[in-house]
């Protein structure tokens, strides 16, 4: 047995964590141990088939009963796995009456039903100890991770029970309907011998089942107990790490204290193992007789007086008494004169029994119905006031949150003067043209020009088309365009609007190099603009006037 | 092969994800708190509801059939693969490759809880456990899943002695890991055996106290003074 040669990962568990290294040994070696457990109680269920079928209950517990005799031989086994030193069913058998009969008796009676009897039987069988000596051990080893046990030896049994009725429920489940058994009558009836012993046999098959796993779940609890008391992982880690340093030269050495360390599972090193639970007990009782002595005392007087560890006795009200004097020594208190009005009393009563009888006059008064209707009235008249006023005052709001109003137009002045010019109705002569043309018969374009100019603006104006002044003479052409575009709104184009635009764009341009750059304008474009600016802009006149050309 | 319960998991990128998977017996015990919470809960209904007459006791049906059912599945996808007993017996349900639980996979295992409990007590499922290294019951198998143990909290380790020693070059890191396990959990041992332990490692540390100077190598490794 030398860890070395152990076959497990050592390392601390936790408890549940170790009943399920005990499944996974129990799987490992899940042959042989049945394979011995069914060799050595075989001659018990013979025993138990002998026993009268009336009897049968006898026969199922005597089963059940001895079972911690049939389970030593399979720990004896999983010791040895455990140490890669797995025996074989032969030498497990010869060795079965060496370990079977250690302390049987107390086994198979008062620790039959014992909880943790999986995890105390290896204290037993591979410590060897007993009486007190066994018992300190036990109480070493129960200290933490114990609580599984219990539970496991629980779920053992009702796994015992359930393979068992699972197993006959099989049975029952391949049985044609036709043959009409009464399924009560295969647990309750006593008149089928047969069918009684089957019974017998399938508990034996539901304890084979769960022994190995119930063994070896135990075992591995009892395993992880110690490799966390006695820290073999780092006793198998601290020796890697001297073997891997000093191979060769204190070979010897080691071998000493291999020897020493041999053995580790059987011999009892109980006595060095013992988990120091005493270490965690903080001394926090040294504040106490402090304390006590500081809360001994008699009266105020007594207290503040007499030096402090003397023994007094007290009771609570001296205590409250003295507590009371300390807290009202001048160090603990200070005095405050507080003043403030009161109400006098002793005039109110006369009022208050002028005011009782006016309530009761109230109480009792029926024109509040009356009234009563009127302030109600009165009060929903203000909510519904209060109502319109949010209404008008955040009727904006709510238009633009659900209605869409056109925004009242802003009615503009159309302008009276453009570009520094008047284009005043009365600023302007009757007939533009022949004003124009007197002028530029008069050599002064300037003047013609600027009256054609003047003219058009004041027509377009009229007709819509809204100019502002700031407007440039460019921006006033680009806003004719648009005025009179096709996909222009609703304004009614004149059918010469295409003319129009193209002398007013003429003219602007020509006005625009005579008024900034002083060039002066061909004289036949002159004239000709000046002729052309009835017939355009004035239908009517214009046809009036080709009419009498 | 050693035994181990504890499987690891290797990742793509070279890494080992170690999963230790939990046996039936404390899911049998998180799975018994669980029907307890719900056998309460389901009390609590029926005693609420039946005051509405018949209509009641038919609403409090349904509410005990959609906790029946949809109980586990519900924990395990809203408390990341803890029902409220697993995670008293700290465990947790995951998918086969570690990843949370999702709702596809829990749903299958829970609705497999039947198979499982047949013929009764979750036999079928019992046995099945044993029979795969994973633990897993036959729900688990179809959903790709597995129950495992969650990790431990780490605690703050206290070695109780002061002062620092620089460890000994050309300790390994699974070395140096069992120096500091050795004073992390010199709590739990007696002196006597620790002095035995510290003993072996004295051809390596020639110290004068061996027992205080791995301490002290624990101390330097966790950075405490």
């Amino acid at each position: 047995m030398n860890l070395d040669q152990v076959t497990l990962e050592i390392r601390p568990r936790s408890a549940w964590e170790a009943v399920d290294l005990g499944l996974l040994m129990a799987r490992r070696w899940w042959l042989p141990m049945t394979k011995v457990w069914l060799i050595a109680s075989l001659p018990l269920l013979i025993i138990a088939l002998v026993i009268p079928t009336d009897k049968w209950w006898i026969s199922a517990l005597l089963i059940w009963w001895l079972k911690p005799l049939y389970e030593r031989p399979l720990l004896h086994i999983l010791s040895h796995a455990v140490f890669n030193d797995l025996p074989d069913t032969r030498s497990t058998l010869k060795a079965f009456p060496s370990f079977a009969f250690k302390q049987l008796l107390l086994s198979l009676t008062w620790r039959r039903l014992s909880p943790t009897r999986s995890m105390d039987l290896a204290v037993l069988q591979l410590e060897g100890l007993s009486g007190a000596r066994r018992q300190d051990r036990l109480g070493v080893l129960h200290r933490e991770d114990s609580s599984p046990a219990g539970w496991i030896s629980f779920f053992g049994l009702m796994m015992e029970f359930f393979l068992w009725i699972g197993m006959i429920s099989l049975i029952w489940s391949f049985i044609p309907r036709e043959l009409n058994i009464e399924w009560a009558g295969l647990f309750f009836s006593n008149e089928s011998t047969q069918l009684i012993e089957l019974q017998i046999i399938l508990w034996y098959c539901a304890l084979v089942l769960t022994a190995p796993f119930y063994v070896a779940c135990g075992f591995s609890l009892y395993l992880n107990r110690r490799v966390k008391l006695e820290a073999w992982d780092i006793d198998i880690a601290f020796r890697r790490i001297v073997n891997k340093r000093n191979t060769a030269p204190s070979s010897n050495a080691l071998a000493i204290i291999f020897s020493m360390l041999l053995g580790l599972l059987i011999t009892s090193t109980a006595d060095t193992a013992y988990a120091d639970a005493t270490q965690t007990t903080a001394p926090t009782s040294e504040h106490l007789p402090g304390m006590e002595t500081d809360s001994d005392s008699d009266s105020g007087a007594i207290i503040v007086d007499k030096p402090l560890g003397d023994y007094i006795e007290l009771n609570r009200d001296t205590a409250q008494r003295a507590i009371k004097d300390v807290m009202q020594q001048s160090e603990f208190s200070r005095k405050e004169k507080i003043s403030a009005i009161k109400w006098d009393t002793e005039e109110k009563k006369e009022p208050s029994v002028f005011w009782k009888k006016f309530f009761d006059f109230l109480r009792n008064f029926e024109g509040f119905i009356a009234a009563a209707s009127v302030l109600e009235i009165l009060l929903w008249l203000i909510v519904i006031a209060l109502v319109a006023f949010v209404f008008y005052r955040y009727r904006h709001w709510l238009a633009a949150q659900f209605v869409r109003i056109k925004p009242t137009q802003v009615l503009r002045e159309k302008p009276v003067t453009l570009f520094g010019m008047d284009i005043t109705r009365e600023s302007l002569p009757h007939d533009i043209s022949q004003s124009a043309m007197d002028l530029m018969r008069a050599g002064d374009s300037r003047a013609a020009l600027a009256l054609l100019y003047r003219a058009s603006l004041f027509q377009l104006i009229h007709s819509g088309v809204e100019i502002q002044d700031g407007h440039t003479e460019g921006e006033c052409v680009q806003l004719m365009r648009e005025h009179f575009s096709p996909s222009g709104n609703t304004h009614k184009t004149p059918h010469n609007a295409d003319a129009r635009i193209d002398y007013f764009a003429l003219l602007t341009r020509i006005w625009q190099q005579l008024a900034y750059g002083h060039q002066n304008p061909d004289t036949q474009v002159a004239e000709q603009l000046c002729k052309q600016w009835n017939l355009c802009w004035l239908n009517k006149t214009a046809n009036a006037q080709g009419g009498a050309q | 092969m050693l035994l181990d319960t504890r499987q690891s998991l290797e990742t793509p990128e070279g890494a080992l994800l170690p999963l230790t998977p939990a046996g039936f017996g404390v899911r049998a015990l998180a799975q018994i708190l669980d029907i307890l919470i719900r056998f309460g809960i389901t009390t609590v209904i029926f005693i609420v509801l039946s005051l509405l007459g018949r209509m009641g006791i038919g609403l409090a049906l349904i509410l005990t059939f959609l906790l029946e059912w949809f109980y586990p599945v519900f924990f395990e996808i809203a408390r990341n693969g803890r029902t409220p007993g697993k995670k008293w017996m700290g465990i947790r349900v995951v998918n086969d490759d570690g990843t949370p639980i999702t709702f596809g996979p829990s749903l299958l295992r829970n609705l497999l809880r039947v198979v499982d409990f047949l013929p009764m007590a979750y036999l079928t499922g019992i046995v099945a456990s044993l029979c795969n290294r994973q633990f897993k019951r036959l729900g688990d198998l179809a959903a790709g899943s597995m129950v495992i143990y969650d990790a431990p909290p780490l605690a703050e380790p206290s070695f109780a002695v002061r002062g620092q020693l620089p460890v000994p070059a050309g300790f390994s890191t699974d070395e140096q890991r069992a120096l500091l396990a050795f004073a992390e959990r010199s709590n739990y041992l007696s002196a006597e055996r620790q002095s035995e332990l510290a003993t072996i490692l004295q051809p390596v540390i020639h110290a004068k106290d061996p027992v205080i100077a791995i301490k002290q190598m624990a101390n330097t490794m966790v950075g405490k003074q």
